[in-house]
């Protein structure tokens, strides 16, 4: 900018817009890498649900079944059970006092190294399951991706 | 008189079984055994239990097969208690008395040592200074009457001198009669015949002249002459030796009356100048053979007794006070009261009137008579049967003196005591097996050994309890199977009575104790929920829960639930996080399950049923497949888990 600066003063009168043109395209030009930084900033926590509810959760599991969420959570308490986790967390914008259970099944994590303390994305799905004698098991929060959150 | 010398003899060697040191002194063992092997009872009895009495006639105590002599007799005691009661005799009349008593003793112990003997001026004297004293009252006249009898026997004396002196002068009067009577005849008997002396001519005793005649007549009048003076020299002799006689019985009597009534100095002045008053050199007693006297002042090997034992008696008894009295001081020193008590008993039993016991001090007296009045005490006491005040006086006497041996008197109540309540425990178990008749016997024989033992009103008691227990029995039972546990206990003292019957007394021991344990838990809580208003809510509702979940009986109990209520609506928010977890839980619905106990957890973090929930469920969720696929059983939400375990209500 300081030799865009510079070539403004060679021009003279016919020059004198020069700059300014020269200052108009380098604002434009800042404008959309900023922009694009930005938006790219943006993307990891975009189509986050943040109207999720855990105590709506609490109230009917069962009638989420079926039901996609991206939920940026950070994580509280983590239990394994061979290479499924079951990971517990709080969610922005709910009483701290309320936690959210998430499993995370063998493989469903990635590449992302979930650590208490942390805030990841979590793309996670309400689904119905059985247990070892075939028993009904609802409404639990399955993870199908996990991405940090940048 | 003689009994009187007895009975001070006898005091002299007074035993003292049940001394003031609470043991016996016959035996070191402080009891005799009566009758033993004999097979007899030793004591008196009564409706079958031998009584501790007193005898008065022996002073002993009988128990137990043992006899516990008191240790002295009753004319000791008063006079003990008498002599403790008085204030020592310092007035200086008594310092007088002492002082010219000390002094005759000291001047006629010279002449016992063999010095010049004493004239009768000197024996004179004696007796003029012995009535001066005499008006002492302590003395009670024994000095007046000791100089009487020396003034009577130097009197006596006088007398047969005088009579001894007219005897002389008769006997020489006899024989200047004979003189001249022998003298007349030999007149006669030269006028007669002129021949050889002694020849009497017949003229001459047929008809004579008047010189002879007159002559026979002198020769006549002198004989009779000497005849009458030799009888009354005769009589003076008869009446001189039995004025001496007379005058040494009474002598000797006063001597033997003053050991007999313990005045030891006096009886030591009358024989020390009992041979100086009767100079015949005869110093024996003239007792009557036989007689206790007589035996008592026997000497060793059946000697005669003499005025000589009779003065070591004196003597012994004097230095035996003397020594008792040195014994008392040195033990009162060493605050050993028992064994001061028992000397200063002899002491003063032996010689009451020795200046050594007459001048004991008066502070001394006292600290022997507060011991010696409880060691009556203890004797009434015990013949009291009133064990529980003995032991009280036992300690007393032992906090007096450290010494005194009261095991005597310690294990003579235990054992009583022992028995007594063993008659009681006796008389709990007959009620208990519903004997009354028992019942009342062994009470009965329970007072007989211990009227006052205090379980005889527990006794009482329970006698009145166990006429009214039949209808609350009833009313027990009735409380008992309609769980009424808070009933019973808030009127366990009326339902007490009940644990008499061994089919209840489990039940109502347990229900006492199951709800004083809760009233002592809830108090508790309620002190911990004071200190954090909030966890503590949630802490003593989630353990109220714990309690009830293991023992149903706790929901019957109304101050139990109320106190429940109350934490729960403290808790609200905990206790309703648990609520909704369990109701997950029974629908399966196991992630929001796992997310209320969770809440919970935030809410109480140290509450055992989240976390049990919590990882029971984790498990679950952990175990289960989410694959989409259907199981045979996995038609809908199932029954509950069990959830946690009826965790909230």
């Amino acid at each position: 900018m300081a030799r865009r600066r510079r070539s403004g003063h060679k021009s003279g009168r016919g020059k004198s817009k020069a700059p300014l043109i020269l200052g108009i395209v380098a604002l434009v030009i800042l404008g959309m890498v900023g922009g694009r930084m930005l938006s790219s900033r943006e993307s990891s926590s975009a189509g986050v649900d943040k109207n999720f509810r855990i105590s709506d959760y609490r109230k009917s599991a069962s009638k989420l079944a079926g039901n996609r969420y991206r939920l940026e959570a950070k994580v509280e308490g983590v239990m394994s059970r061979r290479n499924d986790r079951l990971v517990v967390v709080s969610i922005p914008g709910n009483p701290k006092d309320e936690r959210l259970p998430i499993l995370v099944e063998e493989g469903a994590g990635g590449n992302v190294n979930l650590s208490r303390g942390k805030t990841y994305i979590f793309n996670v799905e309400c689904r119905n399951g059985y247990d070892l004698n075939g028993d009904a098991i609802n409404g639990v929060l399955v993870t199908r991706s996990i991405e940090n959150k940048l | 008189m003689l009994s009187v010398l007895a009975c001070g003899v006898s005091w002299a060697q007074m035993p003292s079984s049940f001394d003031a040191s609470g043991r016996s002194a016959q035996s070191e063992s402080g009891v005799q055994q009566g009758d033993a092997g004999s097979g007899q009872p030793a004591g008196p009895q009564l409706f079958g239990m031998e009584l501790p009495l007193l005898d008065p006639s022996t002073d002993t105590m009988t128990y137990n097969g043992s006899k516990i002599d008191v240790g002295n007799n009753a004319v000791v005691r008063a006079r003990f208690e008498k002599y403790l009661n008085q204030k020592p005799d310092e007035s200086a009349q008594s310092k007088v008395y002492r002082s010219q008593i000390n002094k005759i003793l000291k001047e006629t112990q010279r002449y016992v040592r063999g010095g010049k003997a004493p004239g009768s001026q000197v024996l004179v004297n004696i007796g003029r200074t012995l009535y001066d004293i005499a008006d002492y009252p302590g003395d009670g006249g024994q000095a007046a009457a000791l100089a009487s009898a020396i003034v009577s026997a130097l009197d006596a004396q006088r007398a047969n001198y005088a009579r001894d002196k007219e005897s002389e002068a008769l006997d020489k009067e006899i024989e200047d009669l004979v003189k001249k009577t022998n003298s007349l005849q030999n007149q006669n008997t030269q006028k007669g015949s002129g021949a050889g002396a002694g020849a009497i001519k017949p003229a001459a005793q047929k008809g004579g002249s008047s010189t002879f005649r007159s002559n026979e007549f002198r020769i006549a009048h002198n004989t009779s002459k000497i005849a009458e003076n030799k009888g009354l020299k005769v009589k003076n002799d008869a009446t001189n030796a039995a004025n001496l006689l007379a005058t040494k019985t009474a002598y000797q009597s006063m001597m033997v009356s003053f050991l007999a009534q313990r005045r030891y100095d006096h009886a030591l002045i009358a024989s020390r100048i009992y041979r100086h008053v009767f100079r015949d050199g005869d110093t024996k007693l003239n007792l009557k053979e036989d007689s206790d006297l007589n035996k008592t002042f026997e000497g060793i090997g059946g000697l005669p007794p003499t005025v000589a034992v009779l003065d070591q008696a004196a003597s012994n008894a004097r230095r035996e006070v003397d020594q008792n009295m040195e014994a008392v001081h040195s033990l009162l020193a060493q605050n050993k009261l028992s064994e001061a008590t028992q000397h200063l008993i002899e002491a003063v039993a032996v010689g009451e009137y020795m200046q050594s016991v007459t001048t004991f001090s008066e502070e001394n007296r006292r600290r022997i008579a507060e011991f010696w009045s409880l060691r009556k005490k203890a004797l009434t006491t015990m013949n009291h049967r009133d064990y529980g005040q003995l032991e009280e006086i036992a300690n007393r006497m032992k906090s007096l003196d450290a010494d005194f041996d009261d095991s005597l008197l310690r294990s003579y109540c235990a054992g009583r005591k022992r028995e007594s309540d063993l008659h009681v425990r006796n008389a709990m178990k007959a009620m208990q097996a519903g004997d009354e008749t028992k019942f009342n016997e062994e009470i009965r024989l329970a007072g007989e050994v211990w009227p006052l033992n205090p379980n005889l009103d527990a006794g009482a008691k329970k006698l009145e309890e166990f006429d009214n227990m039949d209808p609350l029995k009833d009313d027990f039972r009735d409380l008992y199977s309609r769980k009424q546990y808070r009933t019973i206990y808030d009127e366990r003292d009326k339902f007490k009575v009940v644990a008499i019957d061994k089919e209840l007394e489990k039940q109502y021991m347990e229900t006492i104790e199951f709800v004083a344990s809760i009233d002592a838990m809830l108090v508790q809580l309620g002190e911990l929920s004071r200190q954090d208003r909030m966890l503590g809510a949630c802490m003593a509702y989630e353990k109220m829960i714990e309690f009830r979940n293991k023992d149903a009986r706790y929901a019957d109990d109304l101050k139990f639930n109320q106190a429940l209520n109350e934490y729960r609506a403290q808790a609200h928010d905990f206790v309703q996080a648990l609520v909704d977890a369990e109701e997950c839980d029974k629908k399966r619905e196991f992630g929001s399950a796992l997310s209320c106990y969770h809440h919970a957890l935030c809410l109480y973090p140290a509450s055992r049923l989240a976390e049990e929930g919590v990882r029971r469920v984790s498990e679950l969720i952990l175990d289960g497949e989410y694959d989409g696929g259907i199981p045979a059983k996995a038609e809908g939400p199932a029954g509950g888990t069990g959830g946690a375990g009826g965790a909230a209500d």
